[in-house]
């Protein structure tokens, strides 16, 4: 018992020196969620600023010290605001960056889907036969020639 | 003397085009033809006197004025003469000009090609280039002006005017080379000659259909007239617009070192969304030659693609967005919003004017939901939003979200990557389904028949992919629909060719070339939808399966990626011509044990910042992409970044072919509409 209680405080206390540092692809992975706070628009893992190279220290110091990715982009967040992340984390702005276009869509959409059924009202009570839309079109493509023609003449 | 004759000829060109509107405008309200050759005559003056300005800052760029404030700060005496040639256009002011010249550009071949055929648009038309050249004129000649010289005052003070400031002197011309600013590093590449002019050329197109559609509104001359002029401009601006884009994508990933070429960074998308609205306009506007339907939509859309393009020049030129792609802050910010907000609103005023007359009503009443014209107009909602979706995050919500909650956010590839996708999905679908449906009214067993052979080809394909080992439902649903897509252009093609084949005798290669002659618009169509196709078998690829690794690395060291070893040689550095110091590495790589290729990625340091240049191994399969991205001081240990992009060559090759399809589908000629029609009959007959 006495033994097995021994090797079990070794293995505790020898854990954190057996941990492996965290790679360069653990790092990018976290980095790649976050954005340069210098160059707008450029995930941090691909940004060569002397800022970025900092935030890639700190993701790698905190790797190390067992945190996980999502607890350091909270830590990120919660320092330098919600433009570090390319999605906004609180619930309020996540809600409005990600609804909003859709809402905005339908309205836009509204128009088209009313241009349809005004159309599929149209057909209903009056459905030209497609003998009559050809004959249209010929006169029209006439009419669109004989204009032509006198454009060119004039 | 370059600066004098490139001022005297700007200024010149913009009192001219201020006179050709007014005459125009005069021409307009009182009918008076005089007028109107006079307003003719003045816009036509406008391209050679911008020609001759640009080509007096180009040739000060070459020449080396750096007096020329301008010159000074886009070239230094190492600069090669390629770079000097971009440079034109490497900073605001010399952009601006550039824009001009080619705005006027367009405004010439209009007012030449559509001056007897649309003489009653025309003072409409002149008038609405004349305004748009002349408002970007004055801010060059005011706030922008590319042709400022340095001066020396009295006390010593360096001063920037255009001209010589009372008791100023020319300051010393060798202290000035030596101080030099050189042309922005990002700028230093093989693309800038071509990718700056391309995206000008796109945006500034957008001008020709936006006048004829506001001399349409002004006139009430609203028939089929100004649809006719418009249609093949905006075919014009938008393939060069697509190629701009195409060949960003290329500059950013081939300069920019971050392994991909579409970034979501809002001017990329202030750019993507004049191209998307132009990509509905040419889809409706085919209703509205073919029915009489779809007229104010018609007319909302270019006026939304050329606001668009002014929106995308105010965004990126005022430094509402910091980006690696915008200019510097400038005092154009206001102006630009000005005129963007003036020329929306009096477009948006004269539509609303129209159709409360009844002059944009339709000619033609809808025959069926499983028509033509209604997948166009399914296809135009999923186009607008998509523009909103793409507007709302690169625009609407970090605005909203700083000024009404206080709270700043950045919407990057994430969000862009949740609220894309559906909406591209739908647009394939509709790109397979649209061309087998007939115009009026059509059948699910007709565009059944239709989609039988495209079917056919494509599940045995899909077949293959899974057999292969791809997994993912979503890109087996993607490349479904957007092989599928691809599919049905070709089958239309061949069936449209065969026809001919079985009809008249030809052989193959004879129908095939009768048949683009023929139906320019229609074939050349479906060449763009096989592009658009291959574009997206590229992005799926590299986008949903690239794979990516970073390890440093000592000297005879490998990192594997998938099946690709890589191994590093060895490290050099070299001075190039242009003043850079090239830290190069080596590295070999293998393919199975197999030594495919060496490559030297490599760090390019200019004075004002370092540049990372990829060492690419391209292939038909992929790109293996490998970035150096740090290294110790003697280069006996390296940090590398692995990056394998599947398929990604078929983005460029899909270009390609949108390129070929749309030069087919702009080029004029071809046959009327009686011998297409005669044309379609046989091919229906023959189905």
């Amino acid at each position: 018992m006495k033994g097995t209680l021994l090797a079990l405080v070794l293995t505790l206390l020898t854990l954190p020196v057996l941990a492996q540092p965290a790679s360069d692809d653990e790092v990018n992975r976290v980095a790649a969620r976050l954005y340069c706070p210098v160059c707008e628009y450029v995930p941090l893992d691909d940004c060569e600023t002397a800022a970025c190279r900092q935030w890639k220290a700190e993701i790698r110091h905190q790797l190390d010290a067992g945190q996980s990715p999502q607890a350091i982009i909270d830590d990120f967040v919660a320092r330098f605001g919600q433009q570090v992340v390319g999605t906004p984390t609180d619930p309020t702005l996540r809600a409005l960056a990600l609804l909003t276009p859709w809402a905005l869509a339908l309205g836009a959409l509204l128009p088209g889907a009313l241009l349809l059924r005004r159309w599929a009202r149209q057909r209903k009570t009056a459905t030209p036969s497609q003998d009559a839309l050809e004959a249209q079109d010929a006169q029209n493509d006439y009419r669109a020639r004989v204009e032509a023609d006198l454009h060119a003449r004039r | 003397m370059l600066a004098e004759i490139g001022l005297g000829a700007l200024l010149l060109a913009f009192t001219v085009a201020f006179f050709a509107l007014l005459t125009a405008v005069g021409a307009g309200l009182r009918n008076r033809d005089d007028w109107l050759r006079s307003a003719r005559n003045a816009a036509l003056l406008t391209f050679p006197l911008l020609l001759c300005s640009a080509s007096a800052l180009l040739l000060a760029l070459l020449n080396g004025h750096y007096q020329v404030s301008y010159v000074w700060s886009v070239t230094d005496p190492t600069t090669p003469s390629f770079y000097r040639f971009t440079a034109l256009w490497g900073s605001q002011q010399g952009s601006l000009l550039f824009w001009s010249l080619l705005l006027s550009l367009y405004c010439f071949s209009a007012i030449l090609l559509s001056w007897r055929e649309h003489r009653r648009l025309m003072p409409g038309v002149i008038a609405v280039t004349m305004a748009t050249l002349a408002f970007f004129l004055a801010l060059s000649l005011m706030l922008e002006n590319p042709f400022e010289r340095f001066w020396l005052a009295a006390d010593g003070d360096v001063l920037r005017d255009v001209f010589i400031p009372a008791g100023a002197r020319a300051p010393d011309l060798e202290r000035l080379a030596a101080t030099a600013n050189g042309l922005n590093p990002l700028l230093r590449h093989f693309g800038m000659i071509i990718h700056p002019p391309m995206l000008y050329l796109g945006f500034t197109g957008f001008v020709i259909p936006f006048a004829f559609a506001l001399a349409a509104l002004a006139s009430g001359d609203l028939s089929a007239a100004w649809i006719r002029a418009t249609r093949r401009w905006t075919l014009l601006a938008w393939m060069f617009l697509g190629l701009g884009l195409l060949l960003g994508g290329r500059w950013a990933y081939d300069v920019l070192g971050w392994g991909g070429y579409w970034g979501w960074d809002p001017v990329e998308n202030a750019a993507l969304l004049p191209w998307l609205t132009g990509t509905a306009f040419l889809h409706s506007v085919l209703i509205q030659e073919k029915r009489g339907m779809l007229r104010l939509w018609n007319m909302l859309l270019v006026i939304f693609a050329f606001s668009a393009v002014l929106f995308g020049t105010f965004a990126t030129r005022s430094g509402l967005i910091e980006s690696v792609h915008s200019f510097a802050r400038s005092e154009i910010g206001f102006p630009l919003f000005a005129f963007w907000s003036v020329m929306t609103l009096v477009a948006l005023g004269l539509t609303l004017w129209r159709q409360r007359q009844g002059l944009l009503r339709d000619e033609r009443a809808f025959a069926g939901l499983l028509g033509r014209e209604s997948l166009f107009v399914l296809n135009n909602m999923v186009f607008a939003a998509l523009f909103i979706a793409i507007f709302w995050g690169s625009f609407g919500a970090p605005l909203v979200s700083e000024v009404l909650l206080d709270a700043p956010i950045t919407l990057g590839v994430d969000y862009y990557q949740q609220v894309t996708p559906p909406l591209f999905a739908i647009l394939f679908l509709l790109m397979g389904l649209a061309p087998l449906a007939a115009w009026g009214n059509s059948s699910l067993r007709r565009m059944g028949t239709g989609l039988r052979a495209p079917l056919l080809l494509t599940l045995p394909l899909l077949a293959l992919l899974a057999l292969a080992g791809m997994r993912t439902p979503v890109a087996l649903l993607a490349y479904g629909l957007v092989t599928l897509a691809g599919m049905v252009a070709l089958a239309e093609i061949i069936r449209g060719a065969r026809a001919r084949v079985h009809a008249w005798g030809e052989s193959w290669p004879q129908a095939l070339r009768a048949l683009f002659s023929r139906n320019r618009g229609r074939y050349g169509g479906y060449v763009v939808h096989l592009g658009v196709t291959v574009i997206g078998i590229g992005v799926i690829g590299s986008t949903l399966f690239q794979a990516e690794t970073q390890r440093t690395l000592a000297r005879g060291e490998s990192l594997t990626l998938q099946n690709y070893e890589l191994r590093y040689e060895g490290f050099n550095e070299a001075l190039a011509g242009d003043g850079r110091l090239l830290r190069v590495a080596v590295v070999t790589l293998s393919r199975e044990g197999r030594e495919i290729a060496t490559l030297r990625p490599r760090i390019d340091v200019f004075p004002q910042q370092p540049m990372t240049i990829a060492g690419i191994h391209s292939s038909a399969e992929n790109d293996v992409y490998v970035l150096l991205t740090g290294h110790d001081e003697s280069g006996a240990r390296a940090t590398f970044r692995l990056t394998i992009n599947p398929l990604i060559n078929f983005v460029w090759w899909g270009g390609l072919l949108l390129l070929a399809g749309t030069l087919i589908a702009a080029w004029p000629g071809g046959a009327n509409v009686a011998t297409r029609r005669q044309d379609s009959a046989l091919q229906e007959a023959q189905a």
